[in-house]
């Protein structure tokens, strides 16, 4: 797994001459997060040379022919990620899934400016010690869950809503012929725009249902252990499928109503100790614990069951009664 | 058949085109990656009757924005392509695929294939449900030209070698093959003696078998393959067309910060850093007069004030016509004169480099460290 690193930042620089890294961020995946900007000021003589020819040359049949560089410092701060040594179908999956969540949600989730593969260090052009595939995505101003979830504390309407938001956001991935499947629903992962909505972020841990993990292309399957479904602990590939997501959506909801993790309730826990919670701690009822609503209560019992047929049947099934506990319901 | 020199076109198609169309080189190898659909289409009745148009299904699930405006590319046709579920469309894509190449007018209709990393013992199955059925299904009697990318280890080793002869001579349709390899490395030039000599060895067997070959992606070890027939071999711009990688596809050299300006120099059988090339001219005028050759490009770029960039044209289209000239010296003599033409150079090469070495020190690529491992396996093939 790539780290945030002397190095790492140096071949960024090598790559991207006019990036401007501001701090690293939380990892995503397994991939290395910085808050940046670009600085037109800083691109090479040779690169604005190279691309105002390409500017009067631009091929209107090309969807690829834009500027390098050249005028990215309009982005504002942007978000980079960065992979190393990702096999080519591992990187056209993730293009996959940004594609086709930009055109169905583009308003649920960061816009992608830029992504390519690099092989090569440009200065020297002798091979990079480890390829990098870096991606630059619109950073979205706004908060995270994890930041400001004690907002939502006991809140019905509000965290119904929020829930609301994220499935709604996740429901193209859900009814996709491919059936993608997010996988890692948490607090840090959903930003709220200042105007409330909610943007799903950390896609690069969505796969099909039942597609081989990421495990075998160099990566560890990713979840996060007191919002992951029990069956993603286990191999069980043909298994994990949107429900997996109804769960941590449940156990999110759960979280900021009670103000506790269902399975990571003593600080003294470890990682084994919250697989075995999530497979077999019943956790009590937001009714009884928190003073929730019967509705929401059962809402949620039913997203956390620990066997998938015991959900929500389906991602309508799921949005609707979502709906319903905002008042939205059409019956 | 003469021995032929086509472009693999790439980034830029238009300096490919150029080039053509002023008489330099007997042919186009079109790509999607770099062509959209509406450019192709563009493209002459004359230029697309001279052109092979690759489909490149060798990463069938790239997301390259161009492969994607062909609806017949896998990625585009499968609503996101996955091995499981392709055989659904196999069929539905070789009709869209060979429709678009018949009415296109190219010069054969070229069934794609997969780029499969691994020696899979079910390799050449793999191949077949994946395209080639499908293709040789909906094609009829016409002939075919059968791609084909290969690592280079499949080339070197001699029970593979044989299974992939055995195997691109089962079709009755295929009287050409289109073939690359895969030879991973960390220099520019193939500096391999051992995949050379193989490969020459792999390529007259081909020759052999009565097939057409076109060997794609070659940088300037394709004018060794002259020695041992006449198949057609490739120049092409950017590095890109010159290796086979599958990271092409996944790659966007639009989008990068482009290399360093070099300049082929014939008589090094190498291409130099610009800046060294000027080392050479001022500080050793002599071998300068022996390795460059001028042309109107060349000299366009070396009386510029500042050393072009990557993305002009001048560079390429010099290195278009040096190749042109190698060819063209090639074509006429037979296969021995080929041959002692070959090592000939070779050994003039490294006298230049021997003569440049105490004045001007060369960038590590364009050295001659391609110039021994050449001229071995020509001695032994």
């Amino acid at each position: 797994m790539p780290t945030d690193s002397d190095r790492l930042r140096e071949e960024l620089r090598v790559c991207l001459p006019s990036l401007v890294l501001e701090r690293a961020l939380a990892p995503s995946g397994q991939r290395v997060v910085y808050l940046a900007h670009f600085d037109d000021s800083l691109i090479p003589d040779e690169v604005r040379r190279a691309e105002a020819l390409k500017v009067q040359e631009l091929d209107i049949d090309d969807p690829d022919d834009h500027p390098f560089l050249l005028g990215w410092e309009a982005w504002g701060q942007v978000v980079v990620k960065v992979v190393s040594d990702a096999n080519n179908d591992t990187i056209m999956r993730l293009e996959a899934e940004v594609d086709l969540l930009a055109a169905l949600r583009p308003a649920n989730f960061p816009k992608l400016h830029y992504a390519n593969l690099f092989r090569n260090n440009p200065e020297t052009e002798e091979p990079l010690d480890k390829r990098l595939y870096i991606s630059i995505e619109e950073f979205i101003p706004g908060d995270s869950l994890e930041q400001i979830w004690l907002q939502y504390t006991g809140d019905e309407q509000r965290i119904a809503r929020m829930a609301l938001g994220i499935a709604n956001a996740l429901m193209p991935l859900w009814v996709h012929p491919q059936r993608y499947v997010h996988r890692d629903i948490k607090p840090p992962n959903i930003l709220i725009r200042p105007n409330g909505d909610v943007v799903v972020i950390d896609l690069g841990v969505v796969r099909e249902t039942g597609a081989k993990g990421l495990t075998e292309t160099g990566f560890v399957a990713p979840h996060t252990p007191g919002f992951a479904a029990p069956e993603q602990y286990k191999e069980e590939r043909a298994l994990i499928c949107f429900k997996a997501d109804f769960f941590a959506i449940g156990v999110v909801m759960y979280q900021l109503m009670s103000g506790k993790n269902p399975f990571w309730y003593d600080p003294n826990m470890d990682r084994f100790d919250v697989y075995v919670a999530t497979a077999k701690h019943n956790p009590p009822p937001l009714s009884a614990c928190a003073g929730a609503s019967q509705a929401f209560s059962d809402f949620v019992e039913r997203a956390m069951r620990k066997v998938q047929a015991e959900r929500h049947r389906t991602p309508d099934i799921f949005v609707s009664e979502l709906e319903a506990l905002c008042g939205l319901s059409k019956n | 058949m003469p021995l032929g020199l086509l472009h693999q076109v790439g980034h830029n198609a238009n300096w490919n085109i150029e080039s053509l169309q002023t008489g330099c080189g007997n042919g186009l190898i079109l790509s999607p990656l770099h062509q959209a659909l509406p450019t192709v289409e563009k493209l002459s009745p004359e230029l697309r009757a001279a052109s092979l148009f690759d489909p490149q299904f060798y990463l069938p699930n790239s997301r390259k924005r161009k492969l994607l405006s062909y609806p017949f590319f896998p990625e585009q046709a499968a609503g996101g392509f996955a091995t499981g579920t392709f055989d659904e469309h196999s069929l539905s894509v070789a009709r869209a695929c060979v429709d678009f190449q018949v009415e296109q007018g190219f010069r054969k209709v070229v069934v794609p294939t997969r780029y499969l990393k691994e020696m899979y013992p079910e390799y050449f199955q793999m191949q077949e449900e994946f395209s080639v059925n499908s293709f040789l299904t909906v094609a009829g009697p016409r002939p075919l030209c059968l791609s084909l990318a290969v690592k280079a280890s499949m080339i070197e080793h001699a029970s593979w070698r044989e299974m992939l002869l055995n195997w691109v001579t089962a079709f009755h349709q295929v009287d050409e093959l289109y073939l690359m390899y895969d030879h991973e490395r960390d220099t520019k030039q193939v500096q391999d003696a051992n995949f050379l000599r193989e490969a020459l060895r792999f390529f007259r067997q081909v020759l052999g078998t009565g097939l057409k070959l076109t060997i794609g992606y070659t940088n300037t070890e394709g004018l060794l393959f002259s020695a041992i027939g006449d198949p057609n071999i490739t120049m092409g711009a950017f590095e890109n067309t010159r290796i086979f990688s599958e990271d092409k596809f996944v790659e966007s050299e639009g989008a990068v910060r482009g290399p360093k300006a070099r300049i082929y120099l014939p008589g090094l059988l190498n291409w130099v850093q610009f800046q060294d090339a000027l080392q050479i001219r001022r500080l050793a005028p002599e071998v300068w007069q022996q390795v460059h050759m001028p042309t109107e490009w060349a000299e366009q770029a070396l009386s510029q004030p500042v050393e072009p960039t990557f993305n002009q044209p001048a560079l390429y289209k010099h290195y278009f016509l040096c190749m042109k000239a190698h060819v063209d010296e090639l074509r006429v003599m037979s296969l021995a004169g080929r041959l002692d033409m070959l090592k000939r150079r070779i050994a003039h090469a490294q006298r230049m480099y021997a003569a440049l070495e105490p004045r001007v020190q060369v960038e590590r690529h364009g050295r001659g460290g391609h110039l021994a491992p050449w001229a071995e396996a020509l001695e032994t093939f």
